[in-house]
């Protein structure tokens, strides 16, 4: 039993950065696809990273390197964590350590773009904390454990119990995907007001740690879904991966057809929409 | 063969050009724009004895247009106190003839294109020195800009250095 | 007094399609101040005049912008004529009407596809420009170029388009407005699109007078002004004409007013060639033009274009000055500017539809 959560953050660990890296390009294919075009190949986004590694080294402040590379090694520590089955808030949290050194590279860097694409993505983290640290308790209050280890032993998946959680997770996933109508800080199309947002001034290898970074992240996200569905059935299994998918593919839709909102519009829907289905759902199991 | 069969109206309006003064082309703009006449362009033309300048109006579909003769050196009143668009204009003409204006509203003093040889469409063109009978108030505001006041006392002297009369 | 920083914009940036700098002057995400500069793509064409003659300086004015193009020669070559009182053939006024409108309908849309880009909408940007490829095919069907025609000259137009071509030309503008509406609606309907347009960039129609702005920036505020309206050369044959205004003067107004242009173009294009007459395409100049003034206007998709011209008896122009939408309509970009947020700030932009290359020629 010990062996096979070794196994699995191993797995994690080499495996995720390319399950990332294909998963973003197949989501560059579609999304160029519903535009028209012919998109590239689904590779590309590793080519990209492998290119990035060959460029100059032209960072504008050295101890930025520093903190992207602390942030993904934190990012990796809370997948890990998370895939041998830890203790779920304390994944989380780890998550949102490594979020917060990213903010504070992009603040070194001292650049106009780069400073105020740090100040939106700290106004998200502010959007979606509270959503994040809610889950585990939601999870508590049904299960009575943290650990994301009990949900693989459990008769009924999480779905059954937290369905208007599974929503606002969706919805709070926009906004950690970088999608659409929440792309506030930096996505992946240039043509924001800030230029490239947060990562402005991050070229190099310390860009290519911040892909591989996002990598772990969709991989960790991905986790997060399949958890709520889950449980002691060996088709489950099945059935969570099948969710993933169509989640997913719910994401690139929402993205491809939604302008940016303000990031006022996102600080007050994601509270009301975190809030009301957190409230309501608990409120349904304390009738049941 | 068979040529447009009516001329429109506005065609059969005659187009308007009148020569005044310069003393007097401030105050006929004024005229003219309290009557509701627009603002349109405003157009410098290089003459043997200095610069032809051409002030259109336009309302609804007449057009009028002021044309005065200056001399290089000639100070001339800013129109951005009544028309505030002129400004584009006034600082064109400024650095392409050496026009020198008085009292626009946002004066780039001379840096407006940036241009690699001076007054190109007036080659005796030169910048005199206005004479400040009231506090200027882009003055201020150009010095909270911070990219301009370096490039700005460079072209000053560099064109002061040019008038050499 | 929270702190100010200047943030440099421009003139290289994603978002804007031409170079112009602005330095904002802001606190946190407010902008206090806005300072424009331009000149960098000043490339002096108008004393170009005096060594090209006035038959050959109509290729020079297309050239001076790629999207308002064949704009300028038409605008050029009307002032031209009226000041040497030349007659142009119908036929040729028809067919440069319907080849300006097009321009209109090319520039439109492709300005909504930078105004969706702006706010973060990329599949509605790449979907207008797909639209937009039609109309490049009909300029590249019936004059070689897409985007530089070459197709007016003074006296006429160099080219002439059969009655079966006109007829095709009729039904891929008809379905390229079936198509047009679907867009239409994304941009004028959907909820997050309107979230950042309704209520930002607000120019009062009083505002909009004092500063003598022009196009559909001005009619977007109550200022119903439209050359096309006083019916000089082809749009005289129109059974009617009447320019698309709205009263909300905020940047959703703009975008409803130039989507309505649009669906009119559309119209005025179907309309002209069911009228269009036969007959000659030319009627040469002769002799050059004489020691007077003129003044040509034109309504281009940006606004008025006011031409001056100046001849001196020989075959070289004294002088000739386009005055652009854009020169009149930066002293209103900077006014709104003024207070704005910074997620506003390429939108108030683009809003004017700035075409910094005609502006600075």
């Amino acid at each position: 039993m010990v062996m096979i959560k070794y196994i699995a953050a191993l797995a994690f660990i080499v495996l995720g950065p390319f399950i990332g890296a294909i998963v973003q390009g197949i989501d560059r294919k579609i999304t160029a696809r519903m535009q028209g075009r012919v998109g590239p190949p689904i590779l590309q986004p590793i080519y990209d990273v492998k290119k990035l590694f060959a460029k100059e080294d032209a960072t504008v402040n050295g101890v930025m390197d520093f903190y992207i590379i602390l942030a993904l090694f934190f990012a990796v520590f809370a997948g890990v964590i998370f895939f041998m089955g830890g203790n779920l808030l304390l994944a989380i949290f780890v998550l949102t350590l490594s979020t917060l050194f990213v903010i504070v590279a992009a603040y070194s860097a001292r650049s106009p773009y780069s400073d105020l694409g740090a100040e939106r993505e700290a106004l998200q983290v502010m959007c979606y904390e509270p959503f994040m640290v809610l889950m585990p308790v939601a999870m508590f209050l049904v299960y009575g454990s943290f650990e994301v280890a009990t949900t693989v032993d459990i008769a009924m998946p999480l779905i059954v119990y937290m369905p208007l959680i599974f929503i606002s997770l969706i919805f709070i996933l926009t906004i950690k995907l970088r999608k659409s109508p929440f792309d506030l800080s930096t996505s992946h199309h240039a043509h924001q007001e800030l230029v490239k947002g947060m990562t402005t001034e991050m070229s190099g290898k310390t860009f290519a740690a911040f892909e591989i970074m996002e990598w772990y992240e969709t991989v960790l996200f991905f986790g997060l879904i399949g958890m709520f569905f889950v449980s002691s059935a060996w088709w489950s299994w099945l059935v969570a991966i099948g969710a993933i998918i169509v989640c997913y593919l719910l994401e690139i839709i929402i993205d491809n057809n939604f302008a940016r909102v303000k990031w006022q519009t996102t600080l007050k829907w994601s509270w009301a929409i975190t809030l009301l289905l957190f409230v309501a759902n608990i409120a349904i199991l304390s009738f049941i | 063969m068979p040529m447009r069969n009516q001329v429109s109206d506005v065609e059969k309006i005659p187009q308007v050009f009148i020569e005044i003064s310069l003393e007097e082309m401030h105050a006929r703009v004024a005229e003219h724009i309290e009557d509701g006449w627009r603002f349109l362009q405003l157009c410098a033309t290089t003459i043997e004895s200095g610069i032809e300048l051409v002030y259109t109006l336009g309302r609804g579909p007449e057009v009028e247009n002021l044309v005065t003769n200056i001399a290089n050196g000639d100070i001339v009143p800013s129109i951005t106190d009544l028309a505030p668009a002129a400004f584009f204009f006034e600082n064109e003409t400024k650095e392409l003839f050496g026009v020198n204006f008085k009292g626009i509203a946002i004066d780039f003093g001379g840096n407006f294109y940036k241009l690699s040889e001076p007054f190109p469409m007036n080659p005796d063109g030169f910048y005199v020195e206005i004479p400040a009978d009231e506090p200027e108030p882009q003055v201020e505001s150009e010095d909270e800009l911070e990219p301009k006041p370096e490039a700005e006392p460079e072209a000053e002297s560099a064109d002061g250095g040019e008038a050499d009369e | 007094m929270s702190e100010r920083t200047v943030i440099p914009f421009g003139p290289q940036h994603p978002v804007l399609p031409e170079p112009i700098h602005l330095d904002l002057v802001m606190e946190d995400e407010r902008v206090v101040q806005a300072i424009p500069q331009l000149g960098f793509i000043h490339r002096g064409l108008e004393r170009l005049v005096k060594t090209r003659d006035y038959m050959h300086f109509v290729y020079v004015t297309e050239r001076i912008c790629g999207i308002c193009s064949f704009g300028h020669s038409y605008g050029y070559s009307q002032t031209i004529e009226r000041l040497m009182g030349i007659e142009v053939p119908m036929r040729a006024e028809y067919l440069r009407v319907i080849w300006f409108e097009l321009s209109r309908i090319h520039s439109h849309l492709l300005w909504m596809g930078l105004a969706a880009d702006s706010f973060g909408y990329e599949n509605l940007f790449y979907q207008c420009w797909r639209l937009r490829e039609r109309v490049l095919d009909i300029f590249e069907k019936t004059t070689g170029g897409r985007v530089i025609l070459s197709a007016c000259n003074v006296g006429g137009v160099n080219y002439d388009i059969d009655n079966s071509e006109l007829a095709g030309i009729s039904q891929i503008i008809q379905k390229l407005k079936r198509d047009a509406k679907p867009l239409i609606k994304a941009l004028v309907k959907d909820r997050s699109i309107k979230d950042r347009l309704v209520g930002s960039g607000y120019l009062s129609q009083e505002d909009a007078v004092k500063l003598s702005i022009v196009g559909p920036f001005a009619r977007a505020s109550g200022v119903e002004e439209d050359i096309r309206m006083f019916g000089v050369g082809g749009y005289g044959e129109l059974a009617e004409f009447k320019p698309q205004t709205s009263t909300q003067g905020d940047n959703y107004a703009r975008v409803a007013v130039r989507c309505n242009e649009l669906l009119q173009s559309c119209d005025i294009i179907c309309e002209m060639i069911d009228k269009i007459p036969d007959g000659p395409i030319c009627e040469k100049p002769k002799g050059n033009p004489p020691e007077a003034q003129g003044i040509g206007r034109v309504e281009q998709p940006r606004g008025e274009v006011v031409y001056y011209v100046k001849g001196n008896g020989t075959r070289f122009l004294e002088r000739f000055r386009i005055r652009t939408p854009t020169s009149q309509n930066v002293a209103g970009m900077v006014q709104l500017l003024q207070g704005c947020e910074l997620s506003e700030v390429p939108l108030n932009i683009l809003t004017i539809d700035p075409c910094i290359s005609c502006t600075e020629r």
